[in-house]
């Protein structure tokens, strides 16, 4: 009896301990950020970010303005800012495998990580220009390129980097390669420089443009080792079937008074989708690598942003990211913005 | 008469007035016809400069810069649709009308006028030709194809959006900055108007907003507070018949009050000073002591003439009595007004100059003129005691007699208080006033110290009411854009080119940076940086990660180049000085009140104490919030300096006068009271200390003064007389003079009550703390004085009192 009297007071007091708990912790939650709730994730950035990488359908990382880098583990749905110690501007990530990556930037800055972006070393670049692109071939080979014709080359891993720069003052916006051989990179007055032998060498392709008219290209993305697709000024998108050795126009469909003259400023092929992604919030699709390209409608006031980055994680998914943050997944032509759009704070 | 048998000085001065009525009176009506005609050319307007203090260090970097980065009274005109958004061809043209229409208001300062379909919106693009610096609309749209064109220059050009149109597309912003010399605001209030009336339509609201348009509003109002005024004046006529009951009860006292005016106002025009509307509240102040020392002066004169009978003795005696007094009260009063001139604030100094000025006249109009006045007037027609009758009575019996002979219907409502307010003191009930007044002064004080800031307390919302159309323009313009108050760094480069230095345009970017981050309410930030970056980028084929600074050696210098051969003349002064010397960072802030603007300098002092260049040293501060700062900085030093030198004087006066140190501690005690709890009042109520009602609250003491100043007088005289009964003076020092006290006070309360009516908040505010001054001293003079008197002893206070 007084045992059942006594479990009785006992299950009475529960409801009184279970508040007296929540308040206790609730109290601990204020006093100090709570664990639940301390993580810095968020489904959009604060900055302009400038290229997205993802190593496979979930893991990826995108660089921006003022030094930041985000890393994702679910395909891009929440991002968590990683420390690189720097302030400028990031504009190109890379990566070989889940582990190893580099980073570079404004003023030739090169960061590189072992651990998959928990810690990020600085390394020595022999030319301080701007490098606008990475590409991550293995743990120790790496390429880069950027202003001044500028192309630097590490196969330490990067303890040190061998100048290959270019003859001529040409910037080069981006580098794609096939295996370890077989590279791309293209750049300003419609130069496309190509590889077979690993970058030993480099040799001019021709585009096909004219002689004097040569937009600038902003993008280049093969699927394969034969079918590539090259973005630029003006909505230039150029094609090819064979390595680069020609290069075609590809069929595009504008739409709306600026589009002929809007640029696209990066182009990524998986397969026979692609997606190429510019000025004015552009956004076109490919599914026959490159051939003809339609454009996506994305809400209207996107038109107010640039996009400069886009991956594609996994079959027909990609994910976009451009000017303060605006950050978007396009899955089968379905766009979701990521983020709100971005309101004028700054001028 | 002294003790000692003498005429006093005060006696003799008030015998001579009276014996020469002619020249008195000849020499008083040639100042007041002088002076009167002097207040025909009175101005009653805001004099923009008068409102900045000109020395303090915000003010004069915005005189040197005001030419070159534009001048910081900007109004702020928001087009609204309520159908779609703004992209169609009506809301199109009607922005292009309103800023043509703001060309044409005088005073505009057109390089300052800014709006969508203005050429200096500008469209940086990249194209077949090459980069282009072009206005953004250089032809109306009247096609959807144009307009669709249109909608996305705005969407792809940086800071269009969130500055000239609004995030959710439904509002256009116009901004037009005016000059600040020669405003005629009530033409620009009609010619606002009207560009309003035209612009508002069914589906198209026109809201604005600023400065300007504030103070315009504020010299539309003036009119409605004439008639306020008149309303008053008839109040105040009604109280005084209801209260004396005759015409020398009615006619003394206003034609003092209006003398005094006169000569007040007529000074002020004559040294060429304009009376800002919103110290008009200050002459009704100043009216109130005239009318103080008017109502005691009459009172004391029935009640002299009932004891004597005989009129000119009755006059001599009764204004001989209250001489003293009232020199005393003047003084305190018009040293308390010109200390107001410690701040260096041209409004203030001039009200300091012709408000000190005022009260001095109060001593030709109410202590000079009024003798001279009543003995050419009839006596009082009351009943009055033969000299043979008063001898035949005692003290005592003479004092109840007389008491009754005089009583006038209107006088037993004051009596009764002062016997109420007696009886709150009598006894042990002193020490309860006592504890009240110690948790006042320290409790109060303290929270007051503390929480009582200087500056708009409440954002933008201290002069009209919350839901006034320019309070609803500016919530509309803070809602839908990034701002529409500026705040500007000034970077002064220290050579020609300064600028072109990639450092300077780093600090500069860096500053905004740091301001968007760290300064709450800042809705946005511009610099040149910006615009260097987004020409290099478009240098650069547009693409986006060359919005950054060139590192390449003289290319800034290029792009600097382009941004002005792309731009007309003086439309990038702004930014940037033409020769690259000097340059800003502009902050916008979506709101603001002391604290963010207090808030706002501390760090941006801290920001550029910490980063010093040597090629270019940053300012402080520059638009509306930094010479706000700059008001509320000189504000709150100048109201503790002009509060110590007020009650310095007070104590100092009136120690001499009542030769007591305790005296001079037992009349400034209940002042400090009456202070504190104003400032409590004002801290309740959210009414802002600021460069308007600072000028109210300093004079506001002076009330309190008069009060004290009679009482106290009174207080010996009857104590000297009773000897040394204290009880006995206190009874008849406020069932006396306490009476007139008691009715003045109400009178003036009843009176302004009427400018609760008042289109202004401000107005109304200033009736509401007037009010409470005027029964809080009244209260200080009549309860806490005689309690302190009693408790401190009535033989150190009032025996050495020369009567």
């Amino acid at each position: 009896m007084k045992r059942e009297k006594e479990r009785r007071v006992e299950t009475k007091n529960i409801p009184l301990i279970i508040i007296i708990i929540l308040l206790f912790l609730s109290v601990l939650c204020f006093l100090s950020p709570c664990p639940a709730f301390a993580a810095d994730k968020r489904s959009t950035f604060g900055e302009n970010m400038f290229t997205v990488f993802f190593i496979d359908s979930r893991e990826g990382w995108a660089v921006g303005a003022g030094g930041t880098i985000y890393h994702s583990l679910d395909g891009g749905l929440k991002w968590e800012k990683q420390d690189i110690k720097t302030q400028l501007p990031l504009f190109s990530v890379s990566f070989c495998n889940p582990q190893v990556g580099w980073v570079v930037g404004k003023s030739g800055v090169i960061y590189h990580t072992l651990n998959g972006g928990k810690t990020w070393k600085e390394q020595t670049n022999p030319n301080n220009k701007h490098l606008f692109t990475v590409k991550a071939i293995s743990p120790e080979k790496c390429w880069a390129a950027g202003d001044w014709g500028t192309i630097i080359y590490t196969s330490d891993g990067g303890k040190t980097w061998v100048d290959r720069s270019y003859a001529q003052d040409v910037i080069f916006y981006s580098i794609d390669f096939q295996g370890e051989d077989k590279g791309w990179m293209a750049g300003e007055f419609g130069t496309v420089l190509h590889t077979r032998d690993g970058g030993r060498n480099w040799s001019l392709q021709q585009t096909g443009m004219e002689i004097g008219s040569e937009a600038t290209l902003f993008g280049i993305s093969f699927a394969s080792k034969q079918c590539g697709v090259i973005v630029g000024l003006r909505n230039t998108i150029l094609r090819t079937d064979d390595s680069g050795r020609t290069w075609q126009k590809a069929i595009t469909r504008a739409e709306g008074q600026n589009e002929e003259i809007r640029s696209l400023y990066k182009v990524k092929l998986k397969g026979n989708f692609g997606v190429a992604v510019g000025e004015g919030g552009r956004i076109t699709v490919t599914y026959d690598c490159g051939k003809t390209w339609s454009p996506i409608p994305i809400l209207s006031d996107a038109r107010l942003a640039w996009f400069s980055g886009v991956d594609i994680p996994a079959n027909h998914k990609a994910f976009i990211i451009g000017r303060s943050s605006l950050a978007l997944i396009s899955e089968d032509n379905q766009i979701k913005m990521m983020g709100s759009l971005p309101t004028l704070s700054s001028y | 008469m002294t003790s000692q048998g003498k005429k006093s000085i005060w006696l003799k001065l008030v015998e001579y007035h009276v014996g020469h009525p002619i020249l008195m009176l000849a020499l008083i009506g040639l100042g007041t016809a002088f002076f009167g005609y002097k207040c025909s050319s009175l101005r009653i307007h805001t004099d923009f400069f008068d409102l900045y203090p000109p020395k303090h260090e915000y003010i004069q970097l915005y005189k040197q810069y005001r030419s070159m980065f534009g001048t910081a009274n900007v109004m702020t005109l928001v087009l609204e649709t309520r159908n779609g958004d703004i992209y169609n061809v009506k809301t199109i043209k009607k922005i292009d009308r309103i800023t043509k229409e703001l060309m044409t208001v005088k005073g505009v300062d057109t390089t300052q006028l800014v709006s969508l379909t203005h050429p200096r919106v500008k469209n940086i693009a990249v194209g077949y030709g090459g980069v282009s610096v072009t206005p953004i609309i250089k032809v109306l749209p009247e096609t959807p194809e144009g307009l669709r064109s249109l909608k996305e220059r705005v969407y792809s050009n940086e800071g269009v959006r969130g500055m000239y149109v609004s995030n959710d597309d439904k509002a256009a912003l116009i901004s037009a900055g005016f000059w600040e010399e020669g405003l005629d605001l009530n033409n620009l209030f009609k010619e606002i108007q009207k560009i309003k009336s035209e612009a508002d339509d069914a589906t198209h609201t026109l809201y604005i907003t600023g400065y300007p348009m504030l103070y315009a509003w504020i010299a539309h109002y003036v009119p409605q507070l004439y008639n306020v005024f008149i309303v008053t004046a008839v109040v105040m006529l009604i109280m005084l018949w209801w209260y004396f009951r005759s015409f020398m009860g009615i006619f003394i006292p206003m034609i003092s009050a209006v003398v005094s005016a006169v000569w007040g106002l007529g000074f002020a025009a004559t040294l060429g000073i304009n009376v800002d509307p919103l110290v008009l509240v200050i002459p009704l102040l100043l009216s109130a002591r005239a009318l103080s020392h008017s109502v005691q002066s009459m009172e004391r004169y029935h009640e002299e003439y009932a004891a004597i009978g005989e009129q000119k003795q009755a006059i001599i005696n009764a204004y001989g009595y209250l001489y003293k007094p009232g020199i005393l009260g003047l003084i305190t009063d018009g040293l308390g007004v010109l200390t107001i001139a410690v701040a260096s604030i041209p409004l203030m100094r001039n009200l300091a100059i012709y408000g000190s000025f005022w009260i001095i006249s109060i001593y030709v109009s109410s202590i000079v003129m009024h003798p001279v006045l009543v003995s050419l007037l009839p006596p009082p027609r009351a009943k009055h005691l033969k000299k043979e009758q008063l001898a035949a009575l005692d003290k005592e019996t003479a004092r109840e007699k007389l008491k009754e002979i005089t009583a006038r219907p209107g006088d037993m409502m004051y009596i009764k208080m002062g016997e109420f307010l007696i009886t709150l003191t009598q006894g042990n009930r002193k020490w309860v006033v006592l504890s009240l007044v110690m948790l006042i002064i320290f409790g109060g004080g303290y929270v007051t110290k503390k929480y009582l800031k200087v500056g708009d307390v409440s954002a933008g919302k201290a002069i009209l009411y919350h839901d006034h159309p320019y309070n609803e323009a500016s919530d509309l313009a803070n809602k839908k854009f990034i701002g529409s108050s500026q705040l500007i760094v000034v970077a002064e480069g220290k050579d020609k080119g300064a600028m072109k230095d990639i450092k300077s345009l780093l600090l500069l970017e860096d500053l905004k940076n740091y301001s968007l981050q760290e300064i709450p309410n800042a809705g946005g930030a511009v610099c040149i940086t910006d615009m260097v970056k987004a020409l290099n980028r478009m240098f650069h084929d547009g693409y986006p990660m060359w919005a950054m600074l060139p590192e390449r050696p003289g290319y800034v210098g290029q792009i600097l180049y382009a941004l002005a051969a792309g731009s007309t003349g003086g439309e990038m002064d702004r930014y940037i000085s033409p020769d690259n010397k000097n340059a800003t960072t502009i902050i916008y802030f979506r709101d603001y009140n002391n604290k963010i603007i207090t808030n706002a300098i501390a760090n941006l002092k801290r920001y550029i104490e910490e980063h010093p260049l040597e090629q270019v040293k940053l300012h402080l501060a520059g638009g509306i919030l930094g010479i706000l700062a700059a008001v509320d900085e000189e504000v709150e030093w100048s109201y503790w300096i002009n509060m110590a030198l007020i009650f310095g004087f007070t104590f100092l006066f009136c120690m001499m006068a009542y030769r007591s140190l305790l005296g001079a501690m037992a009349l400034f005690i209940p002042l400090l009271v009456s202070q504190i709890s104003c400032d409590i009042l004002m801290l309740v109520l959210g009414i802002d200390l600021n460069i308007n009602s600072l000028p109210v609250a300093s004079v506001g003491v002076g009330i309190g003064v008069d009060y004290g100043i009679y009482i106290l007088s009174r207080l010996a005289e009857e104590y000297q007389f009773s000897n040394g009964d204290y009880r006995k003076a206190r009874y008849l020092a406020i069932t006396t003079t306490g009476k007139a006290i008691i009715f003045t006070a109400t009178t003036l309360v009843v009176s302004i009550i009427f400018f609760v009516f008042a289109s202004f908040k401000f107005q109304a505010e200033m009736a509401v703390m007037l009010s409470f001054l005027l029964v809080a001293n009244m209260l200080g003079a009549l309860m806490i004085l005689p309690a302190l008197v009693s408790i401190i002893g009535p033989e150190r206070i009032l025996s050495k009192y020369r009567v």
